[in-house]
């Protein structure tokens, strides 16, 4: 039964790697923007909120145009997700795709290996983008998280001030979601949480994940192989405290 | 993060002695780095910052007593809430429901 199990999966996947993009990648319902300045990022939501004029400050939108949009035209990377909710695997593989590549979270580290970041995200409704703001399919862009390469988009942004407002607006009127992530226990959204929820698609998806044999359909990144990415995101998942002894390696 | 209290004592002081943006800028990069600290000192110094007519470096300094500051931070922020009129109230305010 396992066997045939096995062998299932595997044409299902072999199905998968050659499949051409859905109807959902190309046109997604939502796309997730991750700020790495988390202390700006939440000044930002407060006043979008707590906003009651019709015009936004010019210095708030340069602000969300420096923060969020990282003052570029075009290129800024994006993941959908399915749905607003920040515990959508969408967007937990798009935080683990903005984060891996940083140095602090690679077990060569040692006692000083980061099992956490800060980050704000905001996953932003497709309809609420400007007509000046397009977004394409770009799954070669993402750098280092294999499984987030079917996810990720980048924009192209023809009026920067037209997309800061738009998002003001989102966030003002409820639409547009955000969440703040941190350590566990200090805020809601746990950087570890977001982690341990891409860790159950890949399992999902990949099978067993030992950083030792990678699945040879996950494949290397940019900068860290698939065997890193593996250990980053066991180690980030913290998988660690739940695994039985006979789960461990 | 961690730090001993002899530097944090000495870190009151010196967030009052630069320019407001340089404290608004190590008060963020403290608050990404979730630096924790229960030092009365420094979360006294922070707390004047609540004060400035400045909107962004009066919510930093919400942020980094919420988010550094535990208990006795949250305390800081609702004494100066409550006993003073500070020009950005209600963003403190905010501040203090979106991180509760």
């Amino acid at each position: 039964m396992s066997l045939f199990s096995n062998l299932f999966q595997r044409i299902y996947k072999s199905f998968g790697k050659a499949k051409s993009p859905k109807s959902s990648e190309l046109h997604p319902e939502n796309l997730v923007r991750l700020c790495r300045n988390r202390a700006d990022f939440i000044a930002i939501i407060n006043e979008a909120i707590n906003h009651t004029n019709q015009n936004w400050d010019q210095e708030l939108i340069d602000r969300v145009i420096r923060c969020i949009l990282e003052s570029t035209g075009s290129g800024i990377s994006v993941y959908s997700s399915d749905t607003l909710d920040p515990l959508d695997r969408g967007h937990a593989l798009a935080v683990l795709a903005e984060g891996i590549s940083q140095d602090n979270f690679r077990s060569s580290r040692g006692s000083k290996r980061k099992p956490s970041c800060t980050r704000g995200s905001l996953i932003i409704p497709t309809s609420c983008l400007p007509k000046t703001t397009f977004y394409d399919f770009t799954p070669e862009n993402n750098l280092d998280f294999y499984p987030a390469n079917q996810y990720h988009f980048d924009l192209t942004i023809n009026d920067i001030e037209e997309l800061a407002a738009a998002l003001l607006d989102g966030i003002n009127q409820r639409i547009i979601a955000w969440s703040i992530l941190g350590n566990d226990g200090k805020f809601v959204g746990s950087y570890r949480l977001q982690a341990a929820i891409a860790y159950s698609h890949c399992l999902q998806a990949f099978g067993k994940l030992n950083p030792s044999f990678p699945p040879s359909n996950w494949v290397d990144g940019k900068t860290i192989t698939a065997s890193e990415q593996i250990d980053t995101l066991k180690y980030l998942a913290q998988t660690f405290t739940v695994n039985s002894p006979n789960l461990d390696g | 993060m961690d730090a001993s209290n002899e530097y944090q004592t000495f870190l009151a002081g010196y967030v009052q002695g630069i320019p407001l943006m340089s404290s608004r800028i190590l008060m963020a990069a403290l608050s990404d780095a979730e630096f924790s600290t229960s030092n009365g000192s420094l979360l006294s110094s922070v707390s004047s910052f609540l004060k400035s007519t400045d909107k962004c470096l009066a919510q930093t300094a919400a942020t980094f007593l919420l988010t550094c500051g535990g208990t006795l931070g949250r305390d800081f922020l609702w004494q100066t809430l409550s006993t003073q009129e500070l020009p950005h109230s209600q963003l403190v305010k905010g501040i203090s429901e979106l991180l509760s």
